[in-house]
């Protein structure tokens, strides 16, 4: 019996030494549980137990490489911060760790923005602020007027709705009435520096016209257009709703909603349709336009998350327009303003944007996707104070499209 | 000279001094609590216990074990009829949570059944039918953690009267814990669920564990100090959850002193035992150990519940919680413990005499055994 009581005590005082072990372990590991710290934040109200810091939360790409694209306390960190306590784990992206680093190494030096997404999906595969110590997310919250980049969206917007004219473009511009100014084409300025004469763009149709991004063209096309198509046009694009594109429990990062006028009237529509006037977009918004045309029509939500399954947005053009505005946008690379990002073998479709911002010098913009036959991906770069988009935007887009198909996007 | 178990007084006196200056602190910071009756009463039943119950007293008990059958089963028949659902369990009116009793009854009974030292198939057929009797009962209402105490308790009572049978029964426990983890349903399953993963569902089943838990980790090596803790936020923290207010003013440290002041009590009463079983009073022996099993079993669910480590049972701490029966119930098993260490300088010439008397009896092993060791 006496062995028997000395296992007997043995048995107790290990499981009694057990639970001191236990105690011991649940100290050690439950701060470095992110669950646990997660918990203790939000429902323990002693002053120790939130001096546990979590550590930062990471991102990982679309291959499971770490990213580092977040600054220190900007909300885009405190959602992967969130995400990471509440999974445990590192935060899947949509970002394509080699696409963002020759991104930002093209956007260096530069102030701007750069969104590449996909149109199918409605992923991110590159998203840049640039310089990135500034804490202003200018990719998703910078409203910037989106200049002749918008004309992607009146062509199409107007093809969706049957709306196909042939304008006169003269060379001394044309203006819906007599008390605004007149809306000219970059051409007629530069002929009048050099002391040429210039005849204007003529009788021309849409296509030519955005080819050429005639301003004439389209600030006639956005007058004929009128308020009442013009605003079902942007409701159905949802223009001025926000995109969040990574959302965790208490904070989410969400792209700001564009500032378009509601029952513009038919004169403020004239420097509207050429992305001037009281119209401001996010370069996130710029690109799903242009995501719309590459994807039939269709809109896909935008979104970060590799895990998210693809959802749809908005379906604001008809199949057959986003299929002319396509053509359209490939012949202004192949012939047009977009020349400089002409790449063989890759059949980029895109457009040229320069915003005047009335202060300073311009906004350039560049908007495209590529290739015609099935987009894969859709880059959109804006360069503040870039001057001509062709010049600054254009090279970016490029680049950008270039190390995509390296990567194979294309293939 | 008389002299009872010196360690294991200490130990104990220390356990109920430090519940009580716990009781106080988590009293003014919870208010609505009474406290101080159950101590009065469990001491004085206490230290009655302890001069009553000599080792020829204990034989009298020991001799009632049907009686105590009776009363466990009255008990928890009672229970069944009067009992009122509160938080999940079932209690008495004037919520008296009659386990303990049920409890320090079972092991008298068992004590009693094998208090000659023979297992023999018809004593393991009268022990199994009055204990599947009050498991039944127990188990209709729905305290698993009561359940879990009296099989274990029963099993080490068998254990220290025999190898074969009480590995038997230990693996059968298993076999049914077992199952038990297989199956679960209800709210055994919700803790089982909570235990393997607190976290799945935090605002709700998992709060409790998860608050106890966050008392845990803010207490860290040294604790925060003596009622310098914010008790209040664990759900239940004067009786079943304790130990994390413990945890949270004293530390690791503190805890571990507490859990050192449970292995004496433990380890010196399992010496009580041996000692009494070199006496040749099985009896005694038995019933020693399977108090100290009690009060173990009592100590490691409750502990390993709050600390994750097995799933809750909902089974307060003994000497720390607060609980009116179950307090007085620990403090008089306690006594009849510390009374049944007496011995007097010398403990041969007792032991021989009780020799003498126990051969009519017939406990040859332990008359051998004390031949052996040549007095």
């Amino acid at each position: 019996m006496k062995v028997r009581l000395v296992i007997s005590g043995i048995a107790f005082c290990s499981a009694l030494a057990g639970l001191v072990f236990a105690h011991a372990r649940w100290m050690a590991r439950a701060p470095q549980d992110p669950r646990f710290v997660r918990f203790m934040r939000r429902n323990n109200l002693r002053a120790n137990a939130n001096e546990v810091i979590p550590e930062r939360g990471r991102a990982i790409d679309r291959r499971g490489r770490p990213l580092d694209i977040a600054e220190a306390g900007s909300t885009f960190q405190k959602v992967i911060d969130e995400l990471q306590l509440a999974s445990g784990a590192p935060v899947p992206l949509s970002i394509d760790a080699d696409l963002q680093a020759k991104a930002e190494a093209l956007m260096d030096g530069k102030l701007g923005a750069v969104v590449a997404l996909e149109p199918a999906t409605g992923r991110i595969r590159a998203l840049v602020n640039a310089p990135r110590a500034a804490y202003i997310n200018r990719a998703l919250n910078g409203l910037y007027p989106p200049g002749s980049t918008f004309k992607v969206f009146m062509a199409a917007a107007a093809l969706s709705a049957g709306v196909d004219p042939v304008f006169d473009c003269p060379a001394a511009g044309w203006r819906p009435n007599r008390s605004t100014p007149s809306i000219r084409d970059v051409e007629a300025a530069e002929f009048a520096r050099r002391r040429k004469t210039w005849k204007g763009f003529g009788r021309i149709g849409m296509s030519e016209a955005l080819v050429h991004s005639a301003n004439t063209y389209f600030a006639q096309l956005g007058y004929a257009f009128g308020t009442e198509q013009f605003d079902a046009a942007v409701a159905a694009a949802r223009l001025r709703d926000s995109a969040t594109v990574l959302a965790a429990d208490t904070v989410s990062l969400t792209g700001a909603g564009g500032g378009v006028p509601d029952g513009a009237s038919a004169a403020t529509l004239a420097p509207i349709a050429i992305g001037q006037g009281a119209l401001q977009l996010t370069p996130l918004a710029v690109a799903l336009v242009t995501a719309a045309v590459a994807d039939d029509g269709l809109i896909l939500a935008p979104t970060l998350s590799e895990a998210a399954k693809p959802t749809l947005r908005a379906r604001p053009f008809t199949f057959a327009a986003a299929q002319r505005v396509k053509k359209m946008m490939r012949a202004a690379v192949r012939r047009g303003t977009g020349k400089v990002c002409d790449i063989p073998s890759l059949d980029v479709c895109g457009k040229t944007g320069t915003a005047q911002t009335g202060k300073g010098a311009d906004h350039a913009w560049f908007t495209c996707f590529a290739p015609e036959a099935s987009p894969r991906l859709v880059v959109t770069v804006l360069v503040e104070g870039g001057g001509f988009g062709a010049k600054s935007a254009a090279p970016v887009a490029r680049g950008i499209l270039l190390e995509a198909q390296r990567l194979g996007y294309f293939k | 000279m008389i002299r009872r178990d010196r360690w294991m007084l200490a130990a104990v006196c220390v356990l109920t001094a430090l519940g009580f200056f716990l009781q106080i602190r988590i009293a003014e910071a919870v208010p609505g609590i009474g406290f101080f009756l159950p101590y009065v009463l469990g001491a004085v039943c206490g230290v009655a216990a302890m001069f009553f119950f000599t080792e020829e007293r204990s034989e009298m008990l020991l001799r009632a074990r049907w009686v105590a059958l009776g009363v466990a089963a009255a008990l928890m028949a009672a229970l069944l009829v009067f009992g009122r659902r509160y938080r999940g369990g079932l209690y008495l009116p004037g919520r008296i949570n009659p386990s303990e009793l049920v409890k320090l009854c079972m092991v008298v009974f068992a004590a009693g059944m094998l208090s000659d030292g023979r297992v023999t198939v018809r004593r393991l057929l009268e022990l199994g039918a009055g204990y599947g009797a009050v498991a039944i009962a127990v188990a209709l209402a729905g305290d698993f953690g009561l359940l879990a105490q009296l099989a274990v308790t029963g099993a080490a009572v068998l254990f220290a009267a025999s190898w074969f049978w009480g590995c038997a029964a230990f693996a059968a426990i298993a076999g049914g814990v077992a199952f038990m983890f297989m199956r679960p349903t209800g709210h055994l399953a919700t803790r089982l669920a909570v235990w393997r993963d607190p976290l799945a569902d935090a605002a709700g089943a998992g709060w409790q564990t998860l608050q106890g838990l966050t008392a845990v980790v803010s207490g860290g090596w040294w604790g925060v100090g003596a009622k310098l803790g914010d008790v209040r936020n664990v759900p239940i923290v004067a009786s079943d959850f304790v130990y994390t207010a413990l945890a949270e003013e004293w530390g690791l440290v503190g805890c571990a002193v507490v859990l050192a002041l449970y292995g004496v009590v433990f380890a010196r009463g399992l010496m009580v035992s041996a000692r009494l079983s070199r006496a040749a009073n099985v009896g005694g022996a038995l019933l020693v150990a399977g108090l100290v099993a009690s009060l173990a079993v009592q100590v490691l669910l409750n502990v390993g519940g709050v600390l994750n480590a097995v799933p809750m049972t909902g089974i307060p701490l003994p000497l720390l919680s607060l609980g009116g029966s179950s307090l007085m119930v620990t403090l008089v098993s306690l006594g009849i413990l510390l009374g049944l260490s007496r011995a007097e300088k010398g403990v041969e010439n007792i032991a021989g005499q009780r020799v003498t008397r126990r051969k009519r009896q017939g406990d040859m092993s332990a008359n051998a055994r004390l031949g052996q060791s040549g007095r």
